[in-house]
């Protein structure tokens, strides 16, 4: 589909403009989506080797904790857990990855997890409670790579509208009427000229 | 006339209720159960007898605190039947000061854990706390006034943690409790709560290998008045662990601690350590059932009745949790029938 | 009444009295154990009953050695026999088999039957082994008394 304007050489010359600057804004997106892409892949991977890790410790310190809920009674348990004895911080930034804002996590704990005496308690709430605070910060760096993953893969989405609009609707728009308005001028040139030719007969002949 | 005469009739009716106590089999065929309903079915059997749509959690506490009215009804004497009281009122004293401290830090207080089966009435205890009239707490008077206002005071300072709540008031009832049994002139009692010293600094020994702490932390909080002097422990904590089990060679416990250096090194599983623990203690307990007259079979009752709720907890909690077989038979506890 | 009769009176009554305190204490301990069960379990009545009486038989042991020596001395006829000095004392140690034996055993003999009464409670089917743990106690009282009547038969007045 062309573009609606009209054919004037004046016209030509912006648009001859405005198909340089697509094909270079295209050029541009299309290394830009590549080199998205690889970032992607790699933080994906990354991200699933986190995961698979996280899952596989939050099981190890679940099955602690189902342990230690089985050998102490409710009151005890919650008697021991009355007061927590880790405080954790937590920052949230912002930092630029492929013009991505991604958040980063500045996790910070500390304290002393096993906050309670020793008799009547388990030590295999200590065990849980021990691999939940060394899960923790793996557990926000976790997030923090899923986030960057959901908002990398949403911006490669965007760049790619972006370099398909380019590529089969903008471009071929801009050479179709380039083409058009080039023969439209040049139609008229001949018109121009055939007519020229044609006084110049009338002209010759009287 | 030896004098152990006194609990004839106690060691006799908890002879009787002995046979309540569900044997091995039973916990291997609850393990096998099917479904939740199932074990349900199962344990309607038995003397838990489980209500339509009724919690597990329940349970419990209503078997503890059935076990724990029989035996107030079997004892002779009002200071018997306290003694075994006294740990719920360290628990109500502990929840309430927590309390105390959660409060100062502007935390909601939570009072709905405290429970009515100490020496001490729950309301009471509360007025206690909030009024700081400590000299009503049961266990000798003037230290534990002298004890508590120590441990607030340090904690105003921060000099100690909140966790120190609980260790100083172990240390209390650890000590008052000596005492009593002492006082009483039940050779056995004593013997029983320095067994449950013994044993609960071992398992802090490697609590705290585990977790890494100091060896002053380690002074701090063992319990003295055990067989084992604590200070024993602390000499060797840095050591590597077969110093540790060199210290303990001539103790009861030899047997005991080399099986859990062991297992400690190979994995630092501290939930193999604590089953181990339980079942040295169960073990220990099972002479008692050779003696017809005296407070054994009284103590060894309560310890099997307590390892017998743990035991039904671990399965069901398991089976809720959806454990494998194996793994809930290897948790499971020595049972004392 | 003579000083000889005062001492052989002293020898019945040790051996009743001696043989009745064991017989007591027993029966006691046993009681105690017995209540114990029939508490949770009051099915077991019988052998409870059963088990509980048998420290029991000491004290009658003893009866019958005090009457025997009653007889003897002309107590229980109203016509007292004069002894002398050392007959009076023979028939009072004759007395001491039925009546030390007694006491001791009858304590013995009432902890056995308490241990029999907590074993019943743990496995009833083994009452028969449980009445017989006891009764073994007995023969030590039985033969306290043969000694006993045998001494007296012994002593020529």
């Amino acid at each position: 589909m062309k573009l609606r304007v009209n054919p004037n050489r004046m016209e030509l010359l912006r648009l001859r403009r405005r198909l340089a600057i697509a094909r270079r804004g295209h050029k541009l997106l299309k290394d830009k989506q590549d080199a998205l892409i690889k970032q992607f892949i790699a933080l994906v991977k990354e991200n699933k080797e986190l995961r698979e890790e996280v899952e596989r410790e939050l099981q190890s310190a679940y099955l602690n904790f189902i342990g230690a809920r089985a050998v102490m009674s409710g009151r005890s348990l919650e008697e021991a857990l009355l007061i927590p004895g880790i405080r954790s911080y937590l920052k949230v930034g912002k930092v630029n990855l492929m013009s991505v804002f991604v958040p980063r996590f500045d996790f910070m704990q500390e304290g002393d997890p096993a906050n309670y005496g020793f008799w009547e308690t388990s030590g295999e709430l200590d065990a849980a409670l021990y691999s939940f605070i060394k899960l923790l910060p793996k557990l926000i760096k976790l997030a923090e790579m899923e986030k960057a993953v959901i908002l990398l893969a949403d911006e490669i989405e965007r760049t790619r509208r972006r370099v398909n609009a380019l590529e089969y609707v903008l471009i071929p728009q801009l050479e179709e009427t380039i083409s058009f308005i080039t023969m439209k001028l040049d139609e008229v040139e001949r018109a121009a000229l055939t007519r020229l030719m044609k006084i110049k007969e009338i002209v010759r002949k009287h | 006339m030896e004098r152990d005469f006194r609990y004839t009739y106690a060691a006799t009716r908890i002879r009787c209720l002995e046979k309540e106590l569900l044997p091995l089999s039973f916990f291997h065929r609850l393990i096998g159960a099917s479904s939740l309903s199932e074990v349900r079915k199962i344990l309607e059997e038995t003397v838990y007898g489980i209500r339509e749509g009724e919690e597990f959690d329940v349970l419990w506490e209503r078997e503890s605190r059935r076990t724990l009215s029989i035996v107030k009804d079997v004892l002779p004497n009002k200071r018997l039947k306290d003694f075994f009281s006294y740990s719920y009122d360290i628990f109500n004293l502990k929840v309430l000061l927590k309390n105390k401290l959660l409060a100062k830090r502007g935390m909601k207080k939570n009072w709905d854990i405290l429970v009515d089966m100490g020496t001490v009435p729950v309301d009471k205890m509360i007025s206690i706390v909030e009024n700081e009239q400590y000299v009503y707490l049961p266990f000798h008077k003037k230290d534990s006034v002298y004890i508590i206002w120590d441990l607030l005071d340090r904690m105003e300072k921060a000099e100690l943690d909140t966790k120190f709540v609980d260790l100083f008031l172990d240390k209390l009832y650890f000590n008052f409790m000596l005492n009593e049994a002492r006082e009483m002139g039940e050779s056995f009692l004593v013997e029983y709560i320095k067994l449950l010293i013994d044993l609960t600094n071992i398992m802090t020994f490697f609590r705290a290998k585990f977790a890494g702490r100091s060896k002053s932390f380690l002074s701090d909080v063992l319990i003295s008045g055990g067989f084992v002097d604590e200070d024993r422990l602390v000499d060797v904590y840095q050591d590597n662990l077969d110093s540790f089990v060199k210290v303990l060679h001539y103790s009861p416990y030899s047997g005991l601690v080399e099986k859990m250096a062991a297992l400690f090194e190979q994995g630092q599983d501290l939930a193999s350590l604590e089953k181990l623990k339980d079942n040295y203690l169960i073990e220990t307990l099972k002479n008692c059932k050779f003696v017809m007259f005296g407070i054994q079979p009284i103590v060894a009752f309560m310890v099997a009745k307590d390892m017998e709720i743990k035991n039904l907890r671990i399965v069901i909690t398991g089976k809720q949790a959806g454990l494998s077989e194996g793994i809930l038979k290897e948790r499971l506890r020595y049972v004392y029938v | 009444m003579e000083l000889s009769t005062a001492i052989a009176i002293c020898g019945a009554a040790l051996a009743a009295g001696l043989a009745g305190c064991g017989s007591s204490l027993g029966v006691g301990i046993a009681g105690e154990a017995g209540a114990g069960v029939l508490t949770e379990d009051p099915k077991k009545f019988g052998l409870v009953l059963l088990l509980q009486a048998l420290p029991g038989t000491q004290g009658i042991y003893g009866l019958l050695a005090g009457f025997l020596i009653m007889n003897k001395i002309g107590l229980l006829g109203g016509q007292l026999v004069s002894l002398t000095i050392q007959q009076g004392l023979a028939i009072a140690f004759a007395a001491l088999p039925v009546g030390i034996v007694g006491l001791v055993s009858g304590i013995a003999q009432g902890k056995t039957s308490a241990a029999s009464i907590q074993l019943i409670a743990k496995r009833p089917e083994e009452a028969g082994k449980a009445v017989i743990l006891p009764a073994m106690v007995e023969t030590y009282a039985v033969l306290g008394l043969l000694m006993t009547v045998l001494l007296l038969n012994g002593i020529k007045i």
